[in-house]
């Protein structure tokens, strides 16, 4: 525990110190003992391998990536409450760019134009925001594919696809008779479904009922979405209907545990109130396993209920149109009637993490408020349901021995385990919240080998691979819910951070601090020649079918349908057609459609007119965009390009004339 | 006179690379790296000098005009270049009318199937940036289309210009 220590001393005296306005003595004192502390630590971690702070020129070199040249990985990071995902270069830490998914992002239109804006439809109406947890690399027999990425968003429970092709979110989809969408989106491995599953447990339907209700009347769901494999278009293939425990995070089975999914729980003592006590009072708490593939005979045998609900599908359509489907049923599996389908494992003690090894025989529980790492093995599951190996049942799932399951524990692992990566050479590496380190554990053996403390409060961490059945391994990137005193400070509230971390050698080298948009939570990565062949750059304007679209300047004009007004407009270096629009009228409702006529990488063209509401736009090469804009009185407005796209950039502007 | 010097020095040029490469024992054509890299050294041929660089390597044979593809060509013509060219007047780009009286076949096909980097590095792409500060953008008009665009320029090259 001794790094475990030195780590945290010296950042809660930091964190005293930060919080002190006045009383400059005490400060100064403070910083000395902070100080003193601080070469200490750097005293101790020296001879404790390169776990000292900072960077060597051994690290920079290892980082540096000349200009002009590209990184070696791409990293796909959940924005978290930003509701985005942002991608960065590995292992230079460049952010290379940030992709709306699910929150407006008025730079690019997301949200704001009518073409995008179904995509953020649900049964509660226009939802501009969520919180976005975990993405998800699409897989082709247990490794990442390139083609797709997945996340959730955990408010409003939905599941969004973005393609790694245009990196556009292209769909997404509510989830139904949930909440809390934590469990998620974690996919099979051959992407034939992606998960979600409530963290939090409400009356299924929803209804009226007494909070203290909860143990009668609150269930929770897990939800397997069946991806179409050509298109990528998710549909809820069938929901289960679990009891009321707090459904965490998942991974799914590979290689011989294909065909299974693993979920953690929490609150299996059902509390409704003051969870931090009432929901950590069990020692163990339950991992759901559930055996997909027997679901689906379920369901192809008739066993599913249709239950009526509401739920939006929202997807690109040909046109690049955001189309949204209302759906009203769901089929609904009860395990009651379907043997054989789920079991429990019980597992110490509120599990947060639940991760599969590249083997698929070993499925790493964080057990959050453990002082042990649990691992279960699959093929002990497998025996033991085949003996029936029971400790009893909850609400007809079978409760397996933990005994008769358990592959081993990890002793003494530090405080506080989160969530388990793989370096697909034997070790495994456990984010320690509490005592903010990563951990290297050996797989068989469950003996600590190294640490690495984190700054600070590490949750989720990342090996490019380390959840697939094929980890690269080079790296471990730790993603940290607090920085603190690590940058320059920015007012009360301070960047997240992600730290990079060499793993090729036998003792973790720390690399690189870089700041991340919104709070990081999970993250992927794959080698960057897995999408840069793919990489679209332009889209063709022969191809482009949205409806508003117009293939020349020939085609540019004003069209009059009563109060609206659709405007058919071209950009091109460096003018637009038309440039001079007069007939507009007070009140009328103006639609500009916006056709960027380039046929050539990187060269959007922009379009904003004073007094616009919502955004402006920026359109791709090839595709069109429209946005609504309602002028209120009389006069001449000017509109221009956002986008500096020549020398002639500022010329490219033209006027609207309205008219009472 | 200047294209003659021009042709003279390109011939030589052209002799003393083809000797090099006799000597050199190499018999490999230029590759597209190689010939990138002479472009970005300003180390045109004389062929090049005059008909633009790009993936037309050899003078255009003109026969007679083919209707069909300037009908073709004029579809285009209005769809794709009219958003900055006009027949006979200064709009983003220069006026096209009498382009083929000036600029061989090779030429115009050169600058529209590769517009970057005639700008960047064809002497006389240069001075068009220079004048009109705007790289003439990328079209994706097939080398088919670029044929058919200079049937009908080669139809309009002859008709007295229009009131625009």
């Amino acid at each position: 525990m001794k790094t475990a220590l030195t780590n945290i001393y010296p950042y809660s005296i930091r964190k005293e110190y930060m919080q002190t306005n006045s009383h400059t003595a005490l400060r100064m004192a403070l910083l000395l003992i902070a100080a003193l502390l601080v070469t200490l630590v750097a005293g101790c971690a020296k001879q404790d391998s390169g776990q000292k702070v900072g960077g060597t020129a051994d690290a920079a070199a290892k980082v540096y990536v000349a200009p002009g040249s590209y990184d070696d990985f791409y990293a796909f990071m959940s924005g978290g409450f930003s509701g985005q995902v942002s991608v960065y270069g590995l292992p230079s830490g460049r952010l290379l760019r940030v992709i709306p998914v699910f929150s407006q992002d008025p730079e690019k239109a997301y949200g704001y134009c009518e073409e995008s804006k179904g995509l953020l439809m649900t049964s509660h109406g226009f939802i501009p925001w969520d919180d976005a947890h975990h993405p998800k690399l699409s897989q082709t027999n247990g490794s990442a594919d390139g083609r797709w990425l997945f996340i959730n968003g955990n408010n409003t429970p939905r599941v969004a696809r973005i393609d790694l092709k245009s990196f556009e979110t292209e769909e997404t989809i509510e989830i139904p008779n949930s909440s809390g969408n934590h469990a998620s989106p974690f996919i099979t491995q051959g992407t034939e479904y992606v998960v979600a599953a409530t963290r939090f447990s409400l009356p299924i339907p929803n209804r009226d009922v007494a909070i203290d209700s909860y143990k009668e009347n609150f269930k929770g769901t897990i939800s397997y979405i069946k991806v179409d494999s050509a298109t990528g278009h998710m549909n809820i293939a069938f929901q289960i209907l679990v009891p009321g425990f707090n459904y965490d995070l998942s991974h799914a089975g590979k290689g011989p545990s294909h065909g299974w999914s693993f979920f953690t729980s929490y609150n299996s003592e059902q509390a409704n109130t003051v969870l931090e006590v009432n929901a950590s009072k069990n020692d163990k708490d339950m991992m759901a396993a559930v055996n997909w593939k027997k679901a689906e005979e379920y369901v192809a045998a008739g066993k599913a209920k249709t239950w009526k609900t509401q739920y939006y599908h929202n997807y690109l359509d040909e046109g690049r149109w955001a189309r949204s489907e209302v759906m009203n049923e769901v089929k609904v599996l009860d395990p009651k009637d379907c043997p054989g389908m789920i079991y429990y494992l019980p597992t110490p003690k509120s599990p947060h993490g639940s991760d599969v090894d590249p083997s698929g025989e070993y499925i790493v529980a964080g057990g959050k408020l453990a002082a042990l790492i649990p691992v279960h093995s699959f093929s002990k599951m497998i025996k033991a349901i085949e003996n029936k190996e029971f400790e009893g049942d909850i609400e007809g799932i079978p409760v397996l021995k933990y005994e008769s399951v358990l592959a081993g524990e990890v002793q003494n692992p530090g405080l506080g385990p989160l969530h388990t990566e793989f370096d697909g050479k034997g070790f495994a590496y456990t984010s320690m919240f509490l005592s903010s380190e990563i951990v290297k554990w050996k797989l068989g053996t469950w003996e600590v080998v190294d640490r690495m403390p984190t700054y600070y409060s590490i949750g989720h961490l990342l090996i490019p691979g380390g959840d697939t059945r094929t980890p690269f391994g080079k790296y471990v990137i730790a993603l940290n819910k607090i920085t603190k005193d690590r940058y320059l400070p920015t007012g009360p509230e301070l960047t997240q951070s992600a730290q990079l971390i060499d793993i090729s050698g036998d003792k973790m080298q720390m690399l690189l601090d870089f700041p991340t948009i919104g709070e990081p939570h999970y993250a992927q990565a794959c080698p960057a020649s897995l999408l840069t062949g793919n990489s679209i750059k332009y889209f063709n304007i022969a191809d482009n079918k949205n409806p508003y679209a117009i293939k020349s300047e020939a085609e540019a004009g004003v069209k009059r349908e009563g109060n609206t007004v659709h405007v058919y407009m071209s950009t091109i270096r460096t003018h637009f057609a038309p440039d001079n629009i007069e007939g507009i009228k007070a009140g009328d409702k103006v639609y500009f459609h916006v056709t960027n006529l380039e046929q050539d990488w990187d060269v959007p063209h922009g379009f904003s007119i004073i007094g616009l509401n919502n955004s402006e736009l920026l359109v791709m090469p090839g595709d069109t965009r429209t946005i609504l804009w309602e002028p209120k009185a009389p006069g001449v407005y000017p509109f221009y390009c956002t986008d500096f796209c020549s020398a002639l950039h500022q010329e490219m502007s033209g006027y609207v004339r309205v008219s009472n | 006179m200047r294209n003659f010097l021009l042709g003279i020095v390109g011939i030589s040029l052209l002799l003393l690379t083809s000797l090099s490469a006799i000597i050199g024992c190499s018999s490999t054509p230029e590759t597209e790296a190689e010939r990138l890299a002479r472009w970005q050294a300003g180390q045109l041929n004389a062929f090049e000098d005059l008909h633009g660089i790009g993936p037309i390597k050899e003078e255009i044979q003109l026969g007679p005009i083919d209707q069909a593809k300037a009908t073709i060509g004029g579809e285009i013509f209005k769809t794709k270049c009219m958003t900055c060219h006009r027949l006979d007047s200064k709009l983003t780009g220069p006026p096209l009318r009498t382009i083929l009286k000036t600029r061989s076949a090779a030429y115009v096909m050169n600058q529209i199937l590769n517009p970057e980097l005639m700008g960047k590095l064809h002497p006389e792409g240069k001075k068009l940036m220079a004048q009109y500060m705007q790289q003439m953008t990328i079209q994706g008009i097939t080398h088919d289309d670029a044929t058919n665009i200079v049937e009908f320029l080669r139809i309009k090259a002859d008709q007295p210009p229009a009131n625009e």
